[in-house]
């Protein structure tokens, strides 16, 4: 009998009492300063290898993870039905992928899903959206975002066991232990690490504030419009130094009051369900606390590699040997892959349950946080018409309830550009994207 | 029939009248205008109008575009008549004469108000490559620092070193911030020699660890076994058996192809070691002993084998490569041992670990794949390879000792780091560091060295505060005098000139001259000059400059159609661009005529290239000169195949795309851009354009009244190139009738073809070249748009420029002895 990963008995928490924080974290910031404005959030769930996809004629018909009909009256199938609790919050997406990787085999689109890189020619992958963001949004927070996965690490080119990217390009070792993610969120630093931390500040502060006076100086030295230029330099200084300073601020604030006894941290991937859901817990605290504001996390990597791909295994869907040999299985034929597909959508109809469980003032955490689920293959080797659920977010203007499916293919960067602007990111342009997302504002 | 979908307007209908130019002698004066506006604009837009129109009382707009604040009414009269919606159908039209007055004096004034726009903003960063380029003269470390940099903005000339477009941002600065600190670490070692690791892999035989190198510091690794961090593996994972079929080490000429997968280039046959090793920097030594096969009887081959490196990381599917240096040519048939050496950090690593088959180094040795076109290539055999890591001759390294030199005078510590500090930042930032700046750097140092464990680290510290002030990463020209025009310093001439022409710091002689005052003098200036243009690092100049003005990046952005072109991929693609900076190249080095850009009797081709222009025996992929024949139809710029192919569609040649392209970069007159909301001519979609040539596509468009203006003074220039298709064919001959290239040129003149067109640039439009020319490498050499006085400076050297026989590094040096060069 698997312990559940929240040890608070998950029924009354689905009846809506509560979450069991010793301090309702965000109520007790809200009623403290009313005028600040509520955070946004964003967080993405991916999984590899693409999805169950039938026809109407199969046997099988009911497990194909698309809806058959477009539109507001859609039917979930089998395969996304765990989702119909929150119809009315999310939105389901057919035909859209990155326009230049269609034509690779789909495995390598894991690496690209949020950043749309072009990877044709080399494997240098661009930064993806959830650290564009967390750039921005990371100035609020203690900790600018949280990458996860169930494997953990960077892996290797093209299959990387992590989401996302740095603004080089250069994956970001994702995490895959919750006690250590735990201790990292929640738990005072030890104190060497502490000090350790803060004399790195320091010295980067002070070799700031060299620049800015050097720069200074050297401004009496030039023309009128010259300064102006290097005016440019100056402000870039200052905005390196508020980050500092802000990080540095961080060290001396309290942590989060949350109490370890009740998240289920005693969890491990070979117990997947109370795995996933101990790393969801983690963003929804991570969430709740406003200790970031901005997650991803890869539940499962591409083509088979890594601890992750045994899930299926361990949960008896199917004989096929793990995630990669189930996307190989005969979908016309067998409900397997479907069957696992709906458990991974019912892991992420747990997290909206969680967020939309939690309120800051009149709205629930959901409604401005949004949220992504899908991978980057339809089939398994087909990298184009990603499965996508967007959720979450109608407080930043997101209409939900449809299945959109666009009569051609459609660069997913169109819907990236209109979640970052419903994020405050005035942009009109990311990867290789043709427009925007009306549809859903 | 040629292409049925040619569009005649993308970006392209410009719809307004050549009207004025920056050549034209003679301005249109608006006295000549006032009368038509009054004739033909007043009874709906005047003052004396009760409720004028669109609220437009055009006698009230200020004629002055430059001071006054109408420019944007005015834009809007332009680009309705343009657009031939005004006036209105029911009224008496406007008689072409009159329109292209009214419109040519809009079109002259609003040119002239721009140009009064550009300000003279000399303080200006470094672009990526300048910053590169300089970190590596300035530490003696050959990272490639600038690859981790945002791409740098482009100015409205196209030129990429152009203040205005050179922003800088938060992250950026913290991008320099971490890239000094680690340059830093490469340049600067603390304690001990590290240990270096040597490996030895030989054909047939496992791969062994070697001893310690001889004469050099350091120890041998103690290899063991796999459980290791460092493994080696002698296979090539990929493709057909290699042992099998070449014993000993014998390599096939066969090229990495790349496949529909992602970024991999799949060896069908290489040699070489995979390594899994937790090394992300420094430099390394490869060493390959390798002769040439000797060749079989019988059989006609032409030259040797070439060996090539290259180190990449392997993934799932198969490996990202990056040559290392250029492939070195084995004539020898006894093995010989051959050296590369590389950084590290220039080449794809695979992620950081764990390490495993699929993420891990990889080192290959391989006959390049040019070789493997030859119809018998020649063969490569390779007795051993050897990796070792890190590699340095002497330890402490030169980048090390270069900063902190040998402390002979056994200076006290704090002297010795003044010392250190002051010699570098003088060289970070071109010039004497004054007393006060070097003060405040070591009161920095001061309170570092408390802190940290070593000399070197305290160093390092405060170096890296010299390698992110903005005196380095930008180049300040201080005033002293208010904001009145003043003359360079020494110093500040020899940074200019550098990053002209070289696009790095000043090297030691220009900086001695500075340093004694002698750099202005106009002797030694042009004497200096001629040197950097000599020099190989001139290189720079040649390839951006001739790239960024003659728009030869559109070669890559175009998509040319293979079905109809099959003879066209990205090996010819870039041997087109080389020709174009080999020719240019060549004008400059022996400074010939810049003419020579409108027709030449010669031009550089290699194998493939000269396949392509149907010039026969010429081997290889080298590029080299060759004469021209005038029934090879080629001779300069015009008739290149970068610049045909660039200015194609992917189907077909375009006939406005090329025409715009000689105006705007040839003859600096560019047609202004087109109004808004112009709909697309689309030969396909457009039944009265169905069925029509494109000639007769064009000229349905010119007789349009709305396109007429504008489209009679670009089109006609086109029209010539129509006698070379989409990647710059002759095609006269392939195709079954006569190709259309003849029209009417706006000065009068009717030409048919390039021959013709070519003679009538020759007659009429040299002054414009000189000066186009003068005008861009000034914009280039000053890092900025040009203003109304650089304009009119530049256009007054076009006497010394033709004293001089148009040559192309005497305009250089003219340029370089021009007021807006010597000033701030």
């Amino acid at each position: 009998m698997p312990q559940p990963s929240w040890s608070l008995n998950r029924r009354t928490f689905l009846r809506g009492t509560g979450l069991a924080l010793a301090l309702p974290w965000l109520e007790a910031m809200a009623s403290a300063a009313p005028s600040t404005p509520k955070p946004k959030r964003f967080c993405a769930f991916f999984f590899g290898n693409g999805v169950s996809l039938t026809k109407p004629t199969d046997p099988t018909s009911d497990w194909n993870w698309f809806p058959r009909t477009e539109g507001a009256d859609y039917k979930f199938t089998r395969s996304l039905e765990t989702l119909s609790d929150h119809r009315k919050d999310l939105t389901i997406f057919g035909q859209l992928s990155h326009p230049s990787s269609r034509q690779l085999v789909g495995h390598n689109t894991g690496d690209v899903w949020l950043s749309g890189a072009d990877i044709r020619q080399n494997l240098n992958n661009s930064v993806s959206i959830d650290q564009l963001i967390a750039r921005e949004y990371g100035r609020h927070t203690r900790i600018p975002s949280l990458v996860l996965s169930s494997n953990g690490g960077t892996g290797m080119k093209s299959r990387a066991t992590t989401i996302s990217f740095d603004q080089q390009g250069r994956a970001i070792p994702a995490e895959s232990n919750p006690k250590s993610i735990f201790e990292r969120l929640f738990e005072k630093p030890a104190e060497v690490d502490r000090d350790a931390r803060a004399r790195v500040l320091a010295s980067g502060r002070k070799r700031v504030d060299f620049l800015m006076e050097d720069a200074r100086s050297l401004r009496g030295q030039l023309g009128r419009l010259d300064q102006q230029r290097l005016d440019e330099f100056l402000s870039s200084l200052n905005e390196v130094e508020s980050r500092l300073n802000r990080a540095q601020d961080w060290l001396g604030k309290a942590m989060p009051d949350v109490d370890r006894s009740k998240i289920n941290l005693e969890v491990s991937q070979k117990g997947p369900t109370d795995y996933i859901r101990t790393m969801m817990d983690l963003i929804v605290l991570a969430f709740e606390t406003d200790t970031t504001r901005v997650a991803t996390y890869q539940i499962s990597s591409e083509d088979g590699h890594g601890i992750c791909d045994r899930f299926p295994g361990i949960l008896n869907f199917g004989k096929h040997g793990g995630h990669h040999g189930l996307s190989h299985s005969n979908p016309s034929k067998e409900s397997s892959w479907g069957e696992y597909d709906r458990y991974l959508a019912e892991q992420f109809a747990y997290f909206l349950t969680r967020l939309s469980a939690i309120r800051e003032g009149e709205t629930r955490v959901l409604d401005r946080t949004l949220a992504m689920f899908g991978s980057g293959t339809s089939s398994t080797h087909n990298a184009r018409n990603y499965p996508t659920v967007l959720a979450g977010g109608k407080d930043l203007g997101l209409r939900h309830g449809q299945y959109i499916k666009a009569r051609e293919e459609r660069p997913l960067g169109d819907l990236f550009v209109t979640m970052l602007q419903r994020l405050d990111f005035p942009v009109r342009k990311f990867a290789d994207n043709a427009g925007e997302f009306s549809e859903i504002v | 029939m040629q292409s049925l979908h040619f569009k005649i307007c993308t970006l392209l209908i410009l719809c307004v009248m050549g009207g004025s130019s920056l050549n034209a002698a003679e301005p249109i004066p608006f006295t000549k205008v006032a009368p038509l506006i009054k004739q033909h604009c007043s009874k709906c837009h005047d003052s004396s109008v009760v409720k004028p129109k669109g609220n437009l009382k055009i006698d009230k707009l200020n004629i002055d575009l430059v001071q006054g604040k109408d420019g944007d009414q005015w834009q809007e009269v332009l680009n309705r008549l343009n657009f031939g919606d005004m006036p209105p159908k029911e009224e008496p039209q406007i008689g072409n004469a009159d329109r292209e007055m009214i419109t040519g004096w809009i079109v002259q004034e609003m040119r002239r108000a721009a140009l009064t726009k550009n300000t003279i903003t000399q303080f200006r960063r470094l672009t990526r490559r300048e910053y590169e380029r300089t970190m590596q003269d300035l530490l003696g470390v050959g990272i490639e620092f600038g690859r981790r940099l945002p791409e740098d903005g482009r100015s409205k000339e196209g030129f990429r070193n152009d203040g205005d477009a050179l922003r800088i941002s938060p992250l950026q600065y913290e991008m320099y911030l971490q890239i000094a600190d680690e340059a830093l670490a490469g340049a600067i070692v603390t304690g001990l020699a590290p240990e270096v690791h040597r490996y030895r892999l030989e054909a047939k035989k496992p791969p062994v660890v070697l001893p310690k190198p001889d004469n050099r510091p350091g120890e041998s690794y103690n290899y063991k076994a796999k459980d290791k961090t460092f493994t080696i593996g002698d296979d090539c994972l990929f493709g057909k058996d290699v042992k099998k079929q070449q014993p000993l080490g014998v390599l096939l000429p066969d090229a990495p192809q790349s496949f529909g997968e992602a970024a991999l280039k799949k060896p069908d046959f290489r040699y070489g070691f995979r390594l899994h090793h937790p090394f992300r920097r420094g430099e390394m030594l490869i060493r390959v002993r390798a002769a040439r096969v000797e060749d079989e009887p019988g059989k006609d081959i032409t030259r040797p084998p070439q060996l090539a490196v290259g180190l990449g990381c392997t993934n799932l599917h198969g490996i990202e490569i990056k040559s290392i240096g250029e492939p070195i040519v084995i004539e020898h048939t006894e093995f010989r041992t051959y050296e590369f050496r590389a950084r590290l950090e220039n080449f794809p690593l695979p992620n950081p670990g764990p390490f495993r088959d699929q993420n891990c180094s990889i080192l290959y040795a391989w006959n390049p794949p040019s070789i493997a076109k030859d119809p018998n290539p020649p063969k490569l055999k390779i007795e051993w390879i050897e990796f070792e890591s890190p590699f340095f001759e002497q330890w402490l390294p030169p980048s090390h000792t270069r900063i902190l030199f040998p402390n002979n005078d056994k200076l006290a510590e704090q002297d010795y780091a003044r010392e250190v500090i002051k010699r570098f930042a003088t060289r970070a930032y071109r010039g004497p560091v004054e007393k006060k700046e070097m003060d405040r750097l070591m009161s920095f140092w001061t309170t570092s060295r408390k802190e940290a464990d070593s000399l070197e680290a305290s160093i390092r510290e405060t170096l890296s505060l010299v390698l992110t002030s903005s005196r380095f990463l930008a180049l300040p020209t201080k005033h002293t005098e208010g904001s009145s025009k003043e003359r360079l310093t020494d110093h500040e001439l020899a940074s200019r000139l550098s990053y002209f022409l070289w696009s790095t710091m000043p090297d030691e002689t220009l900086l001695k001259l500075a340093g004694q005052g002698k750099l202005r003098d106009p002797k030694v200036l042009a004497e200096q000059t001629r040197r950097m243009i000599k020099d190989p690092k001139a290189w720079q100049f040649i390839e951006q400059f001739a790239e960024q003005w003659l728009e030869l990046d559109r070669l890559q952005r175009i998509t040319i159609n293979k079905g109809r072109y099959p003879e066209f991929n990205d090996q010819l693609s870039s041997d087109m661009k080389a020709e174009t900076l080999h020719f240019f190249a060549h004008l400059l080095r022996e400074d010939l005529s810049i003419l020579n850009f409108l027709d030449a009797d010669f031009t550089f081709v290699n194998e493939g290239l000269a396949k392509h222009y149907g010039i026969p025996d010429v081997k290889g992929s080298g590029l080299r000169k060759v004469k021209l024949d005038p029934q090879l139809h080629r001779g300069g710029l015009l008739t290149q195949a970068s610049v045909l192919t660039g200015n194609s569609d992917g189907l077909d040649g375009h006939p406005i795309k090329r025409g715009v392209w000689l105006l705007k970069n040839l003859l600096d007159d560019p047609p202004p851009p087109p109004p808004p909301n112009v709909p697309e001519l689309d030969r396909a979609s457009n039944p009265k354009l169905k069925g029509l040539s494109i000639t007769e596509a064009l000229a349905l468009h010119r007789n349009n009244n709305a396109c007429a203006g504008c489209h009679s003074k670009i089109d006609p220039w086109g029209i010539a190139f129509e006698e070379y298709d989409a990647i710059g064919n002759w095609r006269m001959p392939k195709s079954g009738k006569v190709v259309e290239a003849k029209a009417e040129l706006p000065t009068g003149t009717t030409v048919n073809g390039m021959v013709e067109l070519k003679k009538e640039l020759f007659r009429l439009r040299t002054d414009d070249l000189r000066k186009a020319m003068l005008r861009k490498v000034a914009s280039y050499a000053l890092g900025r748009s040009l203003t109304l006085t650089d304009v009119e400076a530049m256009n007054m050297l076009l006497p010394a420029l033709k004293q001089r026989e148009d040559r192309l590094a005497a305009l250089i040096e003219i340029v370089v002895a021009s007021e807006p060069f010597q000033t701030k």
